[in-house]
């Protein structure tokens, strides 16, 4: 048999070849093991000749979903595996009197922002990060987004921010951006509304890859 | 007289657990004074 060819002709789908099996003894075919993999996984190139790494897709995954309720919402205990965060509040109800949406992470007050809303400018500058103005605490058809990007470095005192939404009464969506100041890793989110405790809606928290 | 109560979802373990605010996570929650970008940047103030 010339070398190179595999020793043994009848190879079952899913067969795992080691180096003798393939004739390979110098070991010059790397093989694709699955070993240290987990479902759903990819393989990554660790450099010629080198073995593949398994890694998670790279993606937006749902970390978390949490109906909005009383006072205050903390979302604690925020994995460190991901790049960015990205918080979805949808449908803010509270029972009382419509109120802007504060959001403290790791229960700070460490926002510097700026953004518009239609023609109106707005910027807060350490304090939590806030709609500029009330959302209407009996319709449902409002929201925000925030991404948080490089949450889990403790290197840099400020850390990239995106916050953007829609409140109802009239229609006006708002945009922002800044940063927000702190040298510790985010673990905790805590969601309020000014105009009085939460009845309904949710918070979904992502993990971007 | 009763504090409100505050929502607390362990995103680690899953568990959500409803309770009384502590007067000190009320006084964190309603804390809005500004600060300026020099007081963000030095919150210990050493610079």
């Amino acid at each position: 048999m010339a070398t190179g060819f595999p020793t043994k002709a009848n190879w079952s789908a899913g067969d795992l070849l080691t180096s003798s099996q393939m004739d390979d003894l110098a070991a010059t075919v790397n093989t694709l093991s699955t070993a240290s993999s987990t479902s759903g996984q990819v393989a990554t190139s660790a450099g010629a000749n080198a073995a593949v790494t398994w890694t998670d897709m790279p993606g937006m995954t749902l970390i978390s979903t949490t109906s909005l309720s009383g006072a205050s919402v903390t979302l604690s205990s925020i994995p460190q595996t991901y790049k960015k965060l990205i918080l979805f509040v949808k449908n803010p109800i509270n029972a009382t009197a419509s109120g802007a949406l504060n959001i403290k992470l790791n229960n700070g007050s460490g926002a510097f922002i700026s953004g518009t809303y239609l023609s109106t400018n707005f910027s807060y500058v350490g304090s939590p990060i806030k709609t500029p103005a009330n959302y209407t605490n009996t319709n449902a058809d409002q929201g925000f987004w925030l991404e948080i990007d490089d949450y889990t470095n403790t290197s840099g005192n400020i850390k990239p921010i995106l916050f953007y939404g829609f409140w109802t009464a009239p229609d006006t969506p708002f945009n922002s951006a800044g940063m927000w100041y702190g040298s510790s890793a985010i673990t905790s989110i805590v969601i309020s509304n000014t105009g009085g405790n939460f009845t309904s809606g949710t918070a979904l928290l992502y993990g971007v890859r | 007289m009763t504090n409100p109560i505050g929502r607390f979802h362990n995103i680690e373990t899953g568990e959500i657990v409803d309770r009384e605010l502590t007067d000190a996570e009320i006084a964190d929650l309603y804390d809005v004074t500004s600060k300026t970008t020099t007081e963000l940047n030095d919150p210990a103030g050493n610079k």
